[in-house]
């Protein structure tokens, strides 16, 4: 492959502070604050209308805010026009222009800042090497796959060499196998290139699997920012909990707060879980339990263990998945599958429980 | 074999034997038109090139004398190139105007819209003969006395409504994130306009440009209130000599405007290669 022209290590910081922006008597975007640091692959996530979309578009100049504002790299953006803005955009519809080749495609970005032909020529044709697209220069969009289109879509935005790189959930219409394959290809390119990367997506799957940094928004507000590990073992609230990854949310009332623990009456037992900070003793709290944490006994089990009874057992290749109910709880549990050890059957009653650090209290709304 | 297979055969042959009936007689009807729309047409060709001055058909000889005695009348060369220049004048301004009032209607939101609209589209209803009444005494109140400049203006109201229409239906169809994305890669909002806009609309703009033409073009009853004599139209050029003479000139000139048509036409063809306008006319 050629040297290339896009250079590395100048991505932007993009701030964005206190960004509201209705429409009409929605707020889309919720008092949204988010810090992006330059060269960092950052997902906002999210259900479809979380407002994610919009925060993107916020920072990439197409819509006007009601209030807040947008800094690159510490310069404040006001309502400057996409068109002066050092961000390059990949719409979740592409939006390749269908009146032009591959070519006239990519090279549209350089054409418009009238640069020589010349140059233009060979930073079109390294983009098209970096996307792994050459030879496809004079094809029509019509004649393209959904991966190349994919694909040129990305080397149109790459070729001007953003300092930020918005995504709108531009892998959404591939299917499984070309998906997974693109995020692979999308996170090496961020790693070489140093390009900020701001990605929506609401597959979660997605958004842990590339990211740095996940931002979780659900109804305009962003919830939670954090490592993609640390939100899945942090979550700070329920709709977090449950968005990210599979959740056992367990309601109860707190007990005492010791060294960062609390105990949580449910039921007929007590359990543990670490405490967020702002549980005191008889309040009602949840408890948040990832499936693989739950651990099965056929009696006994450590003191306060809850007691259930199988319902389901489903298996699905490394790991046994059983659904359980009792105690007025219903629970999945998913413990790995080791060939040739005992299994229960459903309608066996166990009892469950779990080490208290594995579990994380995320408080009541 | 079952016995249900005889019946069976039957109901084939029945059903081919109707679809055979059915596209013969969808070929009759579209002869049939198609042989109503072109046989007056054949008929003035014919006739252009008859050896007498009276009205008979079929003609006892045949001549180019009235090709030639139409090439002395200098009025109809005149009017000819007044008629060109009206149009061309009105189509463009049309076009601009049309493209401008679609994107309004289209993108924007703004109170009275539908009225607008209804407003733009309302010189189809209205019978041309009114407005030709109403542009006479509206330019006459202006102290201009006809020319090519109201008739020009009166054929650019006339023609708007085809371009509104047809760039409107155009403009509804294109994907906006294209401009965004445009305007995302660097272009500013003209440029956007001028590489992202318009080439997607090139075949409405053909499309309405050449309608634009050819109605301005044949343009009598509201042109003829605002021309003097000395400024006409072709049409109405064409309809005082008829009024006068029943020789076959109007015949002669008859047949070149179809061939000044037809080349309008292989023009446009030509224009908008590898668009919608090739499909639509059936490449």
């Amino acid at each position: 492959m050629s040297e290339h022209s896009v250079t590395r290590g100048h991505g932007a910081d993009v701030e964005v502070r206190a960004v509201t922006k209705r429409f009409g008597p929605v707020a889309a975007v919720d008092d949204v604050s988010l810090t992006v640091r330059g060269g960092e692959f950052f997902s906002l996530l999210g259900p479809s209308g979380c407002g994610k979309t919009t925060t993107l578009r916020v920072i990439g100049g197409f819509e006007r805010t009601d209030a807040g504002e947008v800094f690159i790299d510490g310069r404040p953006m006001g309502q400057t026009p996409p068109n002066r803005r050092p961000t390059n955009i990949v719409f979740q519809r592409l939006a390749l222009f269908p009146h032009y080749t591959v070519y006239d495609n990519v090279a549209f970005g350089l054409r418009m800042q009238r640069l020589p032909d010349a140059e233009v020529r060979r930073r079109t044709r390294d983009a098209l090497d970096l996307v792994q697209l050459p030879g496809l220069e004079n094809r029509r969009i019509s004649q393209l796959s959904g991966g190349q289109q994919q694909r040129v879509a990305l080397a149109r935005a790459l070729v001007n060499e953003p300092r930020v790189l918005l995504l709108d959930e531009p892998l959404s219409a591939l299917d499984l196998k070309l998906r997974l394959q693109m995020q692979e290809e999308l996170k090496r390119l961020q790693h070489r290139l140093g390009t900020t990367f701001i990605y929506v997506t609401h597959d979660q799957g997605e958004a842990l699997a590339m990211s740095d940094r996940v931002g979780v928004m659900n109804a305009g507000r962003l919830l939670q920012v954090g490592a993609p590990m640390e939100i899945y073992e942090r979550p700070t609230n329920r709709f977090v909990a449950n968005f990210i990854g599979d959740a056992n949310l367990i309601d109860g009332i707190a007990g005492g707060v010791e060294r960062g623990r609390v105990t949580v009456r449910v039921g007929g037992g007590v359990v543990g879980a670490r405490a967020r900070g702002d549980e005191h003793a008889g309040a009602p709290v949840t408890v948040c339990v990832r499936p693989e944490r739950l651990r099965l006994h056929a009696s006994g089990g450590p003191p306060g263990a809850l007691r259930a009874r199988i319902e389901d057992r489903a298996f699905s290749g490394y790991v046994i998945k059983y659904r359980l109910a009792g105690d007025g709880l219903r629970l999945h549990a998913a413990v790995p599958y080791v060939g040739g050890a005992p299994l229960f059957e459903v309608g066996d009653e166990v009892t469950v429980a779990w080490d208290p650090d594995q579990a994380v209290s995320v408080g009541r709304e | 074999m079952s016995a249900a297979a005889p019946a069976e055969l039957a109901i084939a042959i029945r059903e081919a034997r109707a679809e055979r009936l059915r596209d013969g007689a969808l070929r009759a009807i579209l002869v049939l038109g198609v042989t109503f729309i072109l046989l007056p047409l054949a008929i003035v060709v014919v006739y252009s090139f008859s050896s007498v001055a009276y009205g008979v058909f079929p003609p006892p000889g045949l001549s180019l004398r009235w090709y030639s005695h139409l090439f002395g009348l200098a009025p109809f060369r005149g009017a000819f190139v007044r008629s060109v220049v009206i149009a061309t004048a009105a189509t463009g301004v049309a076009l601009v105007a049309g493209f401008l009032c679609a994107l309004a209607l289209v993108r924007s939101r703004f109170p009275g819209k539908e009225a607008l609209r209804g407003f733009l589209l309302s010189p189809i209803v209205i019978p041309k003969i009114v407005l030709g009444v109403g542009w006479f005494i509206f330019f006459a109140r202006l102290g201009l006395q006809g020319g090519v400049v109201p008739i020009t203006l009166a054929h650019i109201i006339v023609v708007l409504p085809f371009v509104v229409n047809i760039l409107a239906a155009n403009l509804v169809g294109l994907d906006e994130s294209i401009e965004e994305a445009a305007q995302d890669l660097g272009a500013s909002p003209l440029r956007v306009l001028w590489h992202v806009v318009l080439p997607q609309i090139r075949s409405g703009l053909v499309i309405s440009g050449l309608l634009s033409f050819i109605v301005s073009f044949d343009q009598v009853e509201s042109s003829i209130f605002l021309t003097r004599g000395e400024n006409n139209t072709l049409p109405i050029e064409m309809f005082l000599y008829m009024e006068k003479w029943q020789d076959p000139t109007i015949a002669a000139l008859s047949a070149l405007l179809i061939l000044f048509a037809a080349a309008v036409l292989a023009a446009a063809l030509l224009v908008s290669r590898g668009t919608n306008l090739r499909r639509m006319l059936g490449r």
